[in-house]
């Protein structure tokens, strides 16, 4: 147990680690190769919060525990929508979001919560699932993309602009990627070996372990860089970050997965986590809707929402 | 057949009468202690009418049947608002208080999905009964803390629907004769409903859905209309909300200590408590829209209680 634990921590670090070097040497490298800073920031506010989490689904598959995989994808959007942007709202205030683009994701972000739900009816999610999951989030980044390119208005560009910046040094920035690829790939390795293994020990399934602990541990940095985005008052940023890394999860990465090796749905997940996943998704639209705010009281029930869900799980189990 | 009927009737007219007497001695010894009207309306009015839910409910769990517990608890909660508030609005509008929304209703909301969620697990435990009797003492101090507050109207409000002083030998008397018939018509009304479910082939969780429960409830519709009656809304909807905290709390709490409770009743999980949920969630648009609840409302909420009950009726005849 105590071994385990101590492995998980550090797995969970290094992962942290090497995404943070791996990230900012790929966005230096835009920048060297001539990138705008918007289409830099764009990109890593609304993808680099998931390195972590995409490594962690790689070792997962790879290692064999695809139900840690899926746990992990479905956990850290719920870890996102709720703790995240609960906490984010609570501690700094009213979240304001300007840019026009995140509505149609956040519709998005529903439509593929409910293909989930019902590619997983069959207990599977399989090779035509996963094929038509990739094709929407390709879709959908095109769309993303000629929409933000034409229309982002200044105050939204300027806080994606300050997120870009990077030193552009060609030969520095090879070198963060190598040692960030690296690290993640023993980190992935060692986080899953030993989140399974402390599953084992505390009697719960690979699932369960993926949808609390490490959906949850995995999200720190992730949770750590939205409050501080938060805090500086760059509600477009952290919004960005939580739809734009769950779409890619459960949309790409799932898809991707999916087409390469079929994933097993537990009836559980269909009963609990999946309609809990949409209705947070969907609890963002009348949210947002008319003030594009999220104020402290919604936050709270944000919060709120996602420590239920989460004693409920730990209930179900304890007992 | 008949017998059984009579039984079941005289039970339902003891417990009825021995709640209004244990009421009124419980009226004349708080104001003896010197407590203030409204925390003895609001408690005593809430509380006391809830006694016989408590007797019926322990008294099932003592002679082993704790199938009615569940369904006698959930039962009465549709029925306190579908019959007591729908009747007490067609007799007066109710003018509702922004507290009540604010602060009363969420608590019962919230307090309705935690039972539903306790009942997933297919048994209430007895340290889960622990737990709800804590949650219950939490929130009686939260309403006795928070009492202080209270406007000097409402105050006097709830006064004015105590009997005066009585000697304190009185009271002591009533409440004593009071509890002894709850706890024989109690007893009664369990058994004979429980014969009579098996006469006639029905589930004991219809019985305990629909005979029982009214039958409980008497006391509080007879308190609720009266005071809707005489102009006195809070006291109508206190009671029913109330009455509908106390139910899963104290009642359920108590029994659950008593005996672990079986909730793989049928039609509990799908209908009955979503049900239950569903008639405490459509007192919020009906209370914000004018502070009111109208003669319309309460027709609508009486509508939805015949509704359930054919759909009850429907399911155990047909399934």
């Amino acid at each position: 147990m105590g071994d385990h634990l101590l492995w998980f921590v550090a797995g969970i670090a290094a992962l942290a680690l090497g995404a943070d070097s791996a990230v900012r040497g790929l966005a230096g490298l835009a920048r060297n190769r001539g990138v705008a800073a918007f289409g830099v920031g764009l990109v890593l506010a609304a993808f680099g919060g998931s390195v972590p989490d995409v490594a962690l689904n790689v070792g997962a598959v790879a290692g064999g525990h695809p139900a840690l995989a899926l746990g992990n994808m479905i956990g850290a959007s719920i870890v996102n929508l709720g703790l995240l942007l609960g906490l984010a709202a609570v501690v700094a205030g009213p979240l304001d979001v300007r840019s026009p683009v995140l509505k149609p994701l956040v519709i998005a972000q529903v439509v593929v919560a409910l293909a989930l739900l019902a590619m997983s009816h069959n207990g599977r999610i399989g090779f035509l699932d996963g094929a038509v999951l990739v094709l929407g989030f390709v879709a959908l980044s095109v769309y993303v993309l000629g929409f933000a390119g034409g229309r982002a208005e200044p105050e939204v560009r300027a806080q994606f602009e300050a997120e870009g910046e990077q030193r552009s040094d060609a030969a520095l920035n090879l070198l963060r990627i190598g040692i960030g690829a690296a690290i993640l790939v023993w980190a992935a390795r060692t986080t899953v070996e030993h989140a399974v293994g402390l599953a084992a020990t505390a009697g719960v399934g690979d699932l369960f372990a993926g949808l609390t602990f490490v959906a949850i541990s995995a999200s720190l940095p992730q949770i750590a860089l939205g409050l501080i985005a938060a805090v500086q008052r760059r509600g477009d940023v952290l919004m960005a970050s939580v739809i734009g890394s769950n779409l890619l999860n459960l949309s790409l990465v799932l898809g991707v997965s999916a087409i390469w090796q079929p994933y097993p749905v537990a009836q559980s997940l269909v009963q609990l986590e999946l309609p809990v996943l949409l209705a947070f998704a969907a609890m963002l639209y009348p949210l947002l809707r008319g003030d594009m705010r999220i104020t402290r009281g919604e936050g709270f029930v944000l919060l709120l929402a996602f420590a239920a869900l989460h004693t409920y799980q730990w209930w179900s189990v304890l007992r | 057949m008949l017998i059984q009927i009579l039984i079941l009737a005289a039970g339902v007219a003891i417990l009825a009468v021995g709640a209004d007497v244990f009421v009124r001695g419980a009226c004349g010894i708080a104001e003896r202690l010197g407590m203030s009207p409204f925390i003895i309306g609001l408690v005593v009015v809430g509380f006391g009418t809830s006694t016989p839910e408590l007797a019926v409910s322990v008294g099932a769990a003592l002679s082993g049947s704790t199938d009615i517990a569940v369904g006698n608890v959930v039962g009465s909660n549709i029925a306190n608002v579908g019959i007591i508030l729908g009747l007490a609005a067609v007799v007066a509008p109710l003018a509702v208080r922004m507290r009540m929304v604010r602060v009363e209703l969420p608590i019962m909301i919230g307090i309705s999905l935690l039972l539903w969620a306790l009942a997933s697990f297919g048994v209430i435990l007895r340290w889960e009964g622990v737990l709800l009797l804590a949650a219950f003492g939490v929130f009686m101090w939260f309403l006795l803390r928070t009492s202080k507050d209270e406007s000097k109207q409402v105050q006097d409000e709830y006064g004015a629907e105590n009997p005066k002083g009585k000697a304190s030998w009185r009271s002591g008397l009533f409440i004593v004769v009071g509890l002894a018939g709850l706890i024989g018509g109690a007893q009664l009304a369990v058994e004979s409903a429980t014969s009579l479910a098996r006469l006639w082939g029905m589930s004991e969780l219809l019985i305990g859905l629909t005979v029982v429960a009214i039958g409980t409830s008497l006391p509080e519709l007879a308190s609720s209309v009266a005071a809707a009656y005489r102009g006195h809304a809070d006291i109508a909807i206190g009671n029913v909300i109330g009455s509908n905290i106390y139910n899963v709390l104290f009642v359920l709490g108590a029994t659950a200590v008593v005996a672990p409770l079986p909730t793989t009743a049928p039609t509990l999980m799908w209908l009955d408590i979503p049900v239950m949920i569903g008639f405490a969630v459509v007192l919020v648009p009906m209370m914000l829209m004018g502070l009111k609840v109208t003669r319309a409302n309460g027709v609508f909420l009486l509508l939805a209680y015949a509704a359930y009950i054919a759909v009850q009726l429907q399911v155990s005849s047909g399934g």
